[in-house]
């Protein structure tokens, strides 16, 4: 055949080009020294932006430390494929960020761990105080330690810390923010935000009566950022992801084909049918139910409320609404508190951290424990005042009783009444051990109204639980991190798989039928045996 | 100068002329054309054409609509067909971010030095390859076939572009570019549609190959030179992935990462300590920032490029 | 006496110093393609071998080969039980195909009605605009088509200003594939008939004079001059294009989508890109779906060009 006598030379060719190539782990080089005699670092986190180094608390830190720093950042919707290319070609930076959870790469976490991609931490961070307690404090520690390529368990990387102030955190503040506003011109307001199921349910109505009388219009009650439905399913499911515990059948079920859940899920679907929640929710724009409650086109969301996010939302509502003379934005962004069919509030439950700082396996001895040494005098009192005020003296004073006055130079007022942002290395520095939502109270950035209003609920939210009215959905900790090769393997298209199958069944893609079939078919068989095997439920 | 004559647009070795040869008729008035007139097929297409039109505009319009309204406007207006509540703010924080002019600055390198370098060695390797019968032709043309297929992926890529010390060079963009084999078959096919008499009279007159090249085959091609170059500069404005990769330093990321990075912020159900939102507004003007220097450009280009077909078209 | 001629065959290796003397120019100028094929196309082919084993980034490609070959069990993950799979194969061969055919005559269509047209100015404006939206990358397309069609944008804010229900583009299946193709035309179109443009305007004048003084209608002058006069390079586009069956454009596909337009719109390309993409472990994965896609499309590029071939134009093979 002509074309096949065509290929052969060419594939002659290939072989002898294989036999040139010569492929490996690089050799790991010596640590590099700048010529006045400081190490140099790479580092990669997402958190960067185009930070780059150059300003004077970088200086002060680079000095300290006799280090030199070369940061660069991810793009968000290419971490994975950066990452990836970089684990896969040997050409790591010194310390890089991955957003390891036990659904998400947790199984790379443990290839990477005994394939010699990343390096262990010492297991006696004594040295450290600092670190060592914010380490301690991490929830579900036990399973990050994992096998070296010697079999031997060791911690590979730092968790990231959400807040160091607080030991534990329960769970994730995924709640409602409503308009309260228009809940009191419309009659559905109860006291102090606080709703029963059955209010809950008749404020949702009247909302979509109000917005949506037609059925034609672009707004609607209710929006969720996170797929699935979890602001209704939170009251009924079990557990947030796949793995349900069944107590009847003493054994573990895949979650989305639980009683539960269905009865949830059911309840998205009719509400979907009312239109109540949008209909482009879930279509390619990434924040589109975000926006829409911004844009007034939506009475309540369903949102993720660190700090950031919700200054985000406050200040959305206020640009829209400016020509408004009477808008009252605490009302426009009040937290709402929902009981649920069993009288209880629902959250989700989460680790107190997220993401990974992980360190390259080829770096020296000296080089981790420089940077460690560096993380944890950031982690520390005086390097947390260096990120978040800037240099003693110049950008603000102490007194002898602790108080800090802001200077003049350091800290200029802007035109709309906040200090004005300005470069810090530190700050940037210390988001590879902890998101630093320990000085969202001190940090002169931040709006301390949207703060103390996220605090309000964050209290009282801690009030109901130890009062048994709060449920929080966890997942069982023995299955959680539980590793087997079917599980690593295909826990997290699972999920997506599952969380997909449920739009498509509440927007009317796919009936009942197809949804059980596809929760419960395909790979979920397997995996929930070898779970249940490897948990010894089965019998 | 040579006579162009009538040929089908052909591939090299195409020899048989399906049309007449017609030789030129000395003057004589020329027919009179009952086409002159606009008749009624010409409305018929001039209509198509201009909703054709017409919906390629609309959305940048749209967009434009958008970019110069306030935020404010954009979500409470039921029908925003024209600018309302008209602020530049969008605009005002486009032209003074610093990484966007970085970026195009970055771009503008890519576009003409890559744009130059692509265009050379594919026209060379294309009007090579339109030549008859060369030691080695066979043996080049069916090597480059297979790679039009066949590829290693990515980590032999990477490892390859680390050991050339491209890693971090701003050259990564545009030295793997150097050929592109859809481009240069291109080339080839209309090296070779143009007469052999070209070349042979030239070779009696004692020129050698590179002679040929320059003097006889590259002025008539100025139409596929424009529209190829023209595909390259495109690929450089748009490019990405290489950039993606292999920069890390912010020194030399194209305009095109810096928006990218700007269309798809950080998802909220991410926690992220430095999360920020772009209003609707600002995505536009930052998008009409990456299209407003070719919009400008574009036409000229287009001038040369429509002159050049005219040239190629016209005998004697 | 007849004498009987001998042929010898003559071997391409003969005079190989005289060839090489007379191609040297043309040799020259090929050395530095030959180079960059090598370089950056063949030096990384070896990495096809990643397809047959779990790869190990310390132990490179050939230390994975040893250690931890595993044949074709990458590509398995093609073919594992899920039903899925053969809507996603159907659906790429759907809209692949279907993509090639809309853009291959819309190209012809804009390139006929370009150059048919008879006001001077409006052409020149309608060529300038019509070829520019193939400057965007889908990104930014995406960001126009989200704004346009979603069920707060404009298009729906006219339909419901006019009175009717406002429409789901996005989250409607067959809709949302009426907008991948439509959205390809609309980036495509002009620009693809630059080319039938500039190989129409090859086509000699003599012709269409000697149509005329037949008496020949517009139509059937398009039909028996230009139509014929672009048909090597419609082949030669075509039979490129075809490689690109498999690929059904995921980039714009991935840009736009989202679950409720599975059914109509998954590729294999996204659907795989959804199976694996959390699961760092083995490239070799996608290394293997990436070699299933290249033999497939050599394979129907070759078909193809059989098929031209036979009908008497001359293939690229």
């Amino acid at each position: 055949m002509n074309p096949l006598k065509k290929l052969l030379p060419l594939i002659a060719v290939s072989i002898g080009v294989i036999g040139l190539s010569s492929c490996g782990a690089k050799p790991s080089s010596n640590d590099e020294y700048t010529d006045d005699g400081k190490l140099k670092l790479s580092l990669r986190n997402l958190y960067f932006e185009s930070w780059a180094g150059g300003d004077v608390y970088t200086d002060t830190i680079q000095d300290k430390f006799n280090i030199q720093v070369t940061p660069s950042t991810y793009s968000y919707n290419d971490w994975t494929s950066q990452v990836s290319a970089a684990v896969n070609a040997n050409n790591l930076t010194d310390v890089f960020q991955f957003n390891v959870t036990q659904f998400n790469y947790a199984n790379s976490y443990k290839y990477w761990a005994a394939g010699d991609i990343i390096k262990a931490l010492p297991d006696d961070l004594s040295s450290w105080p600092n670190l060592k307690s914010m380490i301690d404090n991490l929830t579900d520690l036990d399973a990050m330690k994992v096998e070296d390529s010697k079999g031997v368990k060791h911690l590979f990387g730092i968790p990231i810390a959400k807040n160091i102030a607080k030991s534990k955190v329960d769970y994730s503040p995924f709640t409602y923010v409503y308009r309260r506003d228009w809940a009191k011109t419309w009659g559905v307001y109860k006291d102090n935000d606080v709703y029963t199921w059955d209010e809950f349910q008749n404020l949702i109505s009247v909302f979509n009566t109000k917005l949506n009388p037609t059925g034609n219009s672009d707004k609607y009650a209710m929006a969720d950022v996170e797929w699935g439905f979890p602001s209704l399913t939170n009251f009924y499911k079990q557990v947030p992801h796949c793995f349900a515990f069944d107590e009847t059948q003493k054994k573990y079920v895949g979650n989305f084909a639980t009683d539960a859940y269905i009865q949830g899920m059911d309840m998205a679907k009719d509400y979907v049918t009312k239109k109540i929640y949008g209909y482009d929710q879930y279509s390619a724009t990434e924040g589109g139910a975000r926006k829409a409650y911004n844009s007034n086109n939506c009475g309540i969301l369903y949102e993720n409320l660190s700090l950031t996010n919700y200054e985000a939302i406050r200040t959305a509502l206020l640009t829209s609404n400016s020509l408004d003379a009477n808008f009252n934005v605490d009302d426009a962004s009040a937290i709402m508190k929902v009981k649920g069919p069993d009288s209880k509030y629902a959250l989700e439950g989460t680790d107190n951290w997220f993401s990974v700082t992980l360190l390259n396996h080829d770096i020296s001895d000296t080089k981790m424990k420089k940077i460690l040494d560096l993380l944890d005098y950031l982690l520390g009192d005086e390097g947390t005042k260096l990120a978040v005020y800037g240099k003693k003296g110049y950008d603000y004073t102490e007194d002898s009783s602790g108080n800090i006055t802001l200077s003049e130079n350091g800290w200029p007022m802007g035109d709309d009444g906040k200090y004005v942002a300005k470069t810090n290395g530190a700050k940037y520095l210390r988001y590879m051990a902890t998101l630093g939502n320990d000085y969202g109270k001190i940090d002169p950035l931040t709006d301390q109204s949207a703060f103390n209003l996220i605090e309000n609920w964050s209290t009282a939210m801690d009030t109901a639980n130890t009062a048994g009215e709060l449920r929080v959905i966890k997942e069982n900790p023995e299955v959680m991190w539980l590793s087997t090769s079917l599980k690593d393997s295909y826990e997290s298209s699972l999920l997506k798989n599952a969380t997909d199958e449920v739009i498509r069944y509440c927007y009317g893609s796919d009936d009942k039928a197809t949804y059980l079939s596809s929760v419960t078919g395909g790979q979920w068989a397997p995996v929930l045996s070898e779970i249940n095997t490897k948990l010894g439920y089965s019998k | 100068m040579f006579k162009h004559q009538s040929k089908e647009v052909g591939f090299a070795g195409d020899n048989d002329s399906k049309s007449p040869k017609l030789e030129r008729l000395p003057l004589r008035p020329k027919k009179q054309n009952n086409n002159n007139r606009i008749g009624g097929l010409d409305v018929v297409i001039f209509i198509i054409l201009f909703l054709f039109v017409l919906a390629i505009i609309f959305p940048f319009y749209n967009a434009f609509v958008i970019s110069i309204s306030s935020e404010h406007a954009y979500f409470n207006s039921d029908l925003l067909l024209w600018p309302q509540e008209v602020t530049w703010e969008a605009y005002r924080s486009v032209f003074t971010n610093s990484a966007m002019w970085k970026g195009f600055g970055v771009t503008m390198i890519l576009l003409v030095g890559g744009t130059a370098y692509q265009l050379f060695f594919t026209v060379i390797t294309g009007y090579a390859m339109s030549r008859d019968k060369w030691f080695g032709k066979n043996f080049v043309m069916n090597m480059i076939l297979v790679t039009m297929f066949f590829g290693g992926g990515l980590v032999p890529y990477y490892y390859l572009i680390t050991s050339l010390g491209l890693y971090n060079n701003i050259l990564v963009m545009i030295i793997p570019g150097a050929i592109d084999t859809f481009n240069m078959l291109l080339m080839r096919n209309y090296f070779a549609s143009l007469p052999k008499e070209l070349e042979e009279s030239a070779r009696i007159d004692g020129a050698n190959d590179i002679q040929i090249f320059v003097k006889v085959y590259l002025p008539l091609s100025l139409p596929m030179l424009a529209t190829v170059g023209l595909f390259f500069a495109v690929g450089n404005w748009n490019s990405w992935y290489n950039s993606m990769l292999f920069i890390t330093t912010s020194d030399y990321r194209p305009l095109q990462m810096v928006l990218r990075d700007m269309i798809s912020s950080i998802s909220s159900s991410v926690e992220s300590p430095t999360a920020k939102t772009y209003s609707e507004g600002l995505v536009m003007a930052s998008i009409f920032f990456t299209i407003v220097p070719m919009m400008c450009f574009y036409p000229f280009l287009q001038k040369f490029f429509v002159k050049g077909i005219v040239v190629g078209a016209l005998k004697g | 006496m007849e004498s009987l001629t001998i042929v010898q065959r003559q071997s391409p290796w003969r005079n190989i110093g005289k060839q090489l003397k007379q191609s040297r120019f043309l040799i020259a100028m090929i050395i530095p393609a030959v180079a960059f094929y090598f370089i950056f196309c063949y030096i990384p082919m070896y990495g096809v071998l990643m397809a047959f084993t779990t790869y190990y980034p310390k132990l490179g490609i050939w230390g994975s080969l040893q250690y931890h070959f595993v044949g074709f069990q990458n590509f398995s993950i093609i073919f594992n039980n899920d039903p899925k799979f053969l809507n996603v194969l159907r659906n790429t061969v759907l809209i692949g195909f279907g993509k090639i055919i809309i853009s291959f005559v819309s190209a012809i269509v804009m390139a006929l009605l370009i150059n048919d047209l008879r006001m001077r100015h409006f052409k020149k404006v309608a060529q300038t605009i019509v070829t520019f939206p193939h400057f965007l990358s889908w990104v930014v397309i995406a960001g126009f088509i989200n704004v346009l069609f979603a069920r707060t944008g404009i298009i729906d804010d006219i339909i419901a200003y006019c009175g009717g229900t406002r429409v789901d583009f996005l989250t409607n299946g067959n809709f949302f594939l009426a907008l991948i193709f439509t959205s390809d035309v609309w980036k495509e179109a002009g620009w693809s008939s630059i080319i039938y443009l500039a190989t129409m305007a090859g086509i000699s004048p003599e012709l269409y004079e000697a149509a005329d003084i037949d008496g020949a209608t517009r139509l059937q002058k398009t039909w028996h001059i230009t139509l014929p006069g672009i048909k090597p390079t419609a082949v030669l586009l075509l039979i490129m294009s075809v490689g690109g069956l498999l690929s059904a454009g995921f980039d714009q596909i991935f840009n736009l989508y989202n679950p409720l337009v599975y059914d109509q719109v998954d590729i294999l390309d996204t659907y795989i890109y959804r199976q694996t993409f959390k699961d760092l472990v083995n490239p070799g994965v996608g290394t293997a779906i990436g070699l299933f896609k290249s033999v497939v499309s050599f394979l129907l590029v070759v078909v193809v060009d059989r098929i031209a071939k036979l009908c008497g134009e001359r293939g690229i093979i």
